[in-house]
């Protein structure tokens, strides 16, 4: 898997592409982490080049969440296609983690939440 | 002296007509020639034959006296001496004639020849009579002799014996022409019947078809619509004869005219459209059963649809069971049905076969049906066979053998069967199972579960599912930590087997593994807001539709696996 992490103005992108499984965690785990310890106030997880997801990638997303969910910041998955949509649902991220379409979407989302 | 002359004269223009008479070949003929020799033979002034021209028994008189209002004369049924003598069956000789209260008097009143002396015989095939033959007037004078009567009796079985074989031969060439136009309404019926053998890519098609007469209102059907998808069926048109074989040709051509539509369309859906037209241009009463079936050969996907015939059966293994798809009444009764079909992996049967109830309700002569007696032996057989061709024979020998060759009940028959040829992937993959490793068992898993034909989302949930398992296994079995770029994993073994209706995967691995009911209780769903793992069990419980688990034993080198069963 590749990860490529994007500055934009309306916050921070990582990137990913390939399959994301369990030799890919390391790599996601450690950004992730320097994510959540820099308190990013918004970051939106890539996911449209990616077409394999297991539940270890997903538990780093989790990690994530609850290192940064009393800290203001807010997060979001974006571009799942179908088979990672799948995985994604069956573990029900979606009840708390918010997924969109494209990048952007979600960049313009988190902004204007944080915003009003 | 001269008596004996005379006699012998007689006997011999006798033998001359009776040579005469075996060459005539029309009616017209015999007549014709009759009526030259009568005079000679008969000896007598007016001879007439009548022939019977209805059921009634009206007779038609040809007659060696010619008059224009004789020509097309009716004699009615029972009416005058020959009437009666048709009736009866039984010869009159009226020695006579003059105050005789049978006699016609119009005919007599139209010829202008006052009858003296009248023999009148009927020409018998058995019971039945052919017509009548009579003689008016001896030209000796007076009435008619003993030798009149015997040369009369003589020449009405002449008569008669012609008579009997015109009518053969009639009847004969006859049927000849019905055979003649029944053969060509069968080749005409046959052109609109696609080819009964049939290779599309990795599927064979082989047909068989036998209607009940030379034209029936049975058909099949196939059509390769893009490269990628395949429609068959057969149908089954109510009734016999030239209006199930019209309705045939109307069902085959809307059906060959619509199959594009299968590409836009799902097959319940396709079915839907093709009774809404039949049932604009059918007459009332009229319907037809048609079971389809359409192939995606891509994504391995079959659709089958029942409309009145009987469940088509797949086989695999050696196994048929029929497919449980739902009913739908025949076409071209309500434009207002809505057909159902059913989806089913391709990798659910080896051998598709539609067949027609024409097969199964064979009777035998001791009234069993084939569909009871044979047919279940003889399906069993045909299962093993390797090509639908070799099915085919299989079924059609049975049935022939069944029904024999001139069964009291025999109804149109057709069959067909797709065979998927397409290669398995490979049954095993042993590997060594690692955080590197592990995307090869997905490769592996994701063959298989495109080649059984599961959908796309299907495709990726079993894919995910076992990847959870080796994952597992990497980190619990083989102790992989992550990050440890230096985790060597251990040996892992994936096999895969399609049974009836599913997939089952097994995967094993060395170390103790876990129960049942250590599965059960770790696959409870985890709370994702307060724990980071625990997903992967309860991942894989959810996307199968059944999980066993059989731990190993180390010390005794019995290695622990899961199976998972997913359904097609």
């Amino acid at each position: 898997m590749n990860l490529e992490e994007i500055n934009d103005d309306r916050g921070a992108v990582i990137r990913l592409e390939g399959e994301a499984d369990l030799a890919a965690v390391p790599l996601f785990q450690e950004r992730m982490r320097a994510k959540a310890q820099a308190a990013e106030p918004r970051l939106v997880v890539d996911f449209s080049e990616v077409t394999f997801v297991n539940t270890p990638i997903w538990a780093v997303l989790v990690e994530y969440y609850q290192a940064t969910t009393e800290n203001g910041t807010s997060f979001a998955v974006a571009g799942l296609q179908p088979r990672v949509a799948v995985s994604y649902d069956i573990v029900r991220l979606g009840d708390f983690i918010p997924a969109f379409g494209t990048v952007d979407e979600a960049l313009d989302s988190l902004s204007s939440s944080s915003s009003d | 002296m001269a008596e004996t002359v005379q006699n012998a004269e007689r006997q011999a223009a006798l033998f001359r007509v009776a040579r005469r008479l075996s060459k005539v070949t029309e009616v017209d003929e015999f007549l014709d020639h009759i009526l030259e020799t009568s005079r000679e033979v008969l000896e007598s002034e007016i001879c007439s034959v009548l022939l019977p021209v209805n059921a009634a028994g009206d007779l038609r008189i040809r007659s060696t006296f010619e008059h224009p209002e004789t020509e097309n004369f009716l004699i009615p049924a029972g009416k005058g001496i020959s009437g009666e003598v048709f009736q009866n069956r039984k010869p009159i000789l009226i020695r006579d004639a003059s105050n005789d209260p049978r006699l016609f008097r119009l005919a007599s009143t139209i010829s202008g020849i006052e009858p003296r002396a009248m023999m009148t015989i009927p020409l018998l095939d058995g019971d039945r009579c052919l017509g009548v033959l009579q003689a008016i007037n001896p030209v000796h004078g007076g009435s008619y002799t003993e030798a009149d009567e015997e040369i009369f009796e003589t020449f009405g079985s002449l008569c008669a014996v012609t008579l009997l074989r015109l009518e053969v031969q009639q009847n004969a060439l006859r049927e000849a022409q019905r055979h003649e136009q029944m053969g060509m309404a069968k080749e005409i019926q046959q052109t609109f019947l696609p080819p009964a053998q049939a290779q599309f890519g990795d599927l064979e098609l082989s047909a068989f078809y036998e209607p009940a007469s030379s034209i029936g209102g049975d058909f099949f059907f196939w059509h390769e619509l893009e490269p990628d998808r395949l429609l068959f069926g057969i149908g089954d048109v109510a009734g016999k004869g030239l209006p199930a074989a019209l309705d045939m040709a109307r069902g085959t051509t809307m059906i060959a005219s619509l199959a594009w539509r299968c590409v836009d369309l799902s097959l319940g859906e396709w079915i839907g459209e093709v009774n809404r037209n039949l049932c604009s241009a059918m007459a009332a009463g009229r319907f037809i059963g048609i079971n389809a079936m359409l192939v995606d050969r891509k994504a391995r996907r079959v659709q089958v649809c029942i409309a009145g015939l009987p469940a088509p059966k797949t086989s695999r293994q050696g196994i048929w069971k029929p497919i449980e798809a739902p009913g739908n009444p025949p076409l071209g009764i309500s434009a207002a049905v809505e057909y159902q079909h059913l989806d089913l992996p391709l990798a659910a049967g080896r051998h598709w076969l539609v067949i027609s109830d024409g097969i199964l309700e064979e009777a035998s002569d001791q009234g069993e049906f084939f569909e009871d007696v044979a047919f279940p032996e003889a399906l069993e057989r045909a299962g093993g066979q390797k090509t639908p061709g070799g099915v085919i024979e299989i079924l059609q020998r049975a049935w022939e053998d069944f029904g024999g060759e001139n069964p009291d009940y025999r109804d149109d028959s057709t069959a067909i069967v797709v065979t998927d040829h397409t290669a398995r992937p490979k049954s095993h993959f042993s590997f060594t199972c690692a955080p590197d490793t592990i995307a090869e068992g997905r490769r592996f898993i994701e063959r298989w579960a495109k080649w059984c034909g599961f959908p796309e989302k299907e495709i990726g949930m079993i894919v995910l599912g076992c990847d959870e398992v080796l994952t597992n296994i990497v980190r619990h079995a083989y102790h992989c930590e992550i990050g440890d770029s230096d985790s060597e994993g251990g040996p892992a073994r994936l096999d895969v087997e399609v049974r009836h209706g599913a997939v089952v995967l097994r995967i094993e691995h060395i170390g103790k593994g876990l129960s049942d009911g250590e599965f059960e209780s770790l696959a409870e769903k985890p709370d994702p807001t307060q724990q980071v793992g625990g997903l992967g069990l309860f991942v894989i419980r959810e996307i199968f539709d059944e999980v066993h688990c059989f731990p190993g034993d180390p010390e005794e080198g019995r290695r622990a696996a899961i199976e998972l069963v997913k359904s097609f």
